[in-house]
């Protein structure tokens, strides 16, 4: 269990970090939560102040990425406050602590800080037999549902907690679910994204620190400050699309010559993320700069949204399957096998998940 | 498909956005503001997309002052008042180089260089704890 007591100036004097220098990761930082960079001083003051909330850090039906970008922000020295800041209670990847002794760290962490711990959730909960994914024989349905009761909030790290992500995809083997369908009594924020972006998860976890509340959120519960504008309107690649230059495969001289990717499947007009502005990689590029279109990672269903390579103006797809039955039965047959088998998939609809924000969290 | 006009999509990537008349218009008023009445003001350039070359054409436009100021902390900074006293050109970039910011400050002295108190309350600290080994040696020789 982390505790720290050690007043913040004297952590910085012990690292050799001036100041100066921590303005100036102040500074930078606002930049990041999309706040004036007047308001430094206010994140300073916070990142100094004793309080530190004890985060949980739960991880289900997920593949350790999420954990593994926010393992990657940038300048691991400074930014490393954040993680001072709070206390890190539980993570199973990341603590030392192994078996019945990280379990009861858990407990004890929930226990001594019931009602006011922040809870970190990556990947989803299987609703269907409980052995899909259990943590020390408890399912995670049952460590969700615990865990939760004593959160002051909730913050869903990555497409597959906030949406369902793969596991949730077409025929959903495990009954996948995101939390918000599961706790519907507690602020949730949704940090989508596969993986989200380092420096988002971060700031999120900022802002709760500088300020005590959550950011303020759209209607899928994910922070309006990161999510409120699509890839599009911030894509470098804009004009091109606008004035109708498109690349139309991937080496033409139109790809070349960084032509707009909405042809080749971009879904940059439909996918709301900051990946155009503060992109990855210490901000060395994103997935359109690097020439592919965007996957809509940080949208519900993207991954049952139809092909990566087909234009948005195509729609969804049905199955492979499908079309060869079509194809031998014929038209009317085709039909109605499309119309069977769009049956049988769950209809692409966004989770409701119960994100609110919250004046004093 | 027919081949694209190299030099066309060149002068179509520099028009760019159409934001940087934007962020000039605010400087300008944010200047006015600054004389006026001393109300400093930062812009954030991250907060308006805008194209590498219309960047660099900002950075053209407003032009160099008199002061270039470089800062090492945490990575390098540096402070740049433009050819309009009164407007600097902010940057800071971690200790991998890379940039983590970039701002507009209209302000008289961007608050990155001026000393902070903590570190000259450390610095007196440091200075007595160096003063007193320099007697010691002092006394010695």
């Amino acid at each position: 269990m982390i505790r720290r007591q050690q007043p913040l100036s004297e952590r910085l004097e012990a690292r050799g970090i001036s100041r100066r220098s921590f303005l100036k990761f102040c500074t930078t930082t606002a930049s990041l939560l999309a706040l004036s960079p007047a308001l430094a001083p206010r994140i300073a003051e916070a990142l100094e102040s004793p309080r530190r909330p004890s985060v949980i850090w739960l991880s289900f039906q997920e593949c350790t990425g999420c954990s593994e970008s926010i393992l990657r922000a940038g300048a691991p020295s400074i930014e490393s406050l954040i993680f001072e800041a709070i206390s890190l209670d539980y993570h199973e990847t990341l603590q030392a602590a192994a078996g019945h002794q990280a379990e009861a760290a858990r407990e004890q962490a929930m226990a001594e800080n019931a009602g006011g711990y922040i809870l970190v959730v990556d990947g989803s909960v299987p609703l269907g037999n409980a052995g899909f994914s259990t943590v020390a024989g408890q399912s995670n349905l049952d460590t969700l549902k615990a865990a939760a009761a004593g959160a002051a909030a909730i913050i869903c790290m990555g497409t597959c907690s906030a949406f369902g992500g793969i596991p949730y995809a077409n025929p959903n083997p495990t009954g996948a679910v995101p939390v918000s369908e599961i706790i519907t009594d507690k602020p949730i924020v949704n940090v989508p994204g596969c993986p989200p972006i380092p420096a988002v998860m971060t700031s999120v976890i900022a802002h709760y620190i500088t300020f005590g509340t959550l950011p303020e959120l759209d209607h899928l519960g994910r922070p309006k400050v990161f999510y409120g504008q699509n890839i599009h309107d911030r894509c470098y690649r804009r004009p091109f699309y606008e004035r109708g230059q498109f690349a139309e495969t991937f080496d033409d001289e139109g790809a070349k010559a960084g032509w707009c990717l909405y042809k080749l499947g971009c879904k940059g007009p439909t996918t709301y993320n900051a990946c155009a502005v503060l992109k990855w990689n210490d901000g060395t590029s994103f997935p359109i700069e690097a020439g592919h279109g965007c996957l809509g990672c940080s949208e519900p269903n993207f991954w049952d949204g139809g092909s990566f390579y087909k234009p948005l103006s195509q729609g969804t797809e049905i199955g492979g399957k499908t079309l060869i039955a079509a194809g031998v039965a014929g038209i009317a047959g085709g039909v109605a096998a499309g119309v069977a088998n769009r049956a049988k998939q769950k209809t692409l609809r966004a989770p409701k998940p119960e994100a609110k924000k919250e004046d004093k969290a | 498909m027919s081949r694209p006009d190299l030099n066309a999509v060149l002068r179509q990537r520099a028009r760019g956005t159409g934001n940087m008349v934007l962020v000039l218009h605010e400087v300008a008023h944010a200047l006015e503001a600054l004389a006026a009445r001393g109300e400093a003001r930062v812009i954030d350039l991250s907060s308006l997309p805008m194209t590498a070359p219309e960047l660099d054409r900002l950075t053209d436009w407003l032009g160099r002052g008199e002061v270039i100021a470089q800062i090492e902390a945490e990575g390098r900074s540096e402070a740049m008042e433009t050819a309009y006293p009164g407007v600097w050109l902010v940057t800071h970039r971690d200790r991998d180089d890379m940039l983590r910011g970039r701002y507009i400050e209209i302000t008289p002295l961007p608050e990155i260089l001026r000393s902070q108190p903590a570190d000259i309350a450390a610095a007196g600290r440091r200075m007595a704890r160096a003063l007193t080994h320099f007697s010691d040696l002092e006394e010695a020789s």
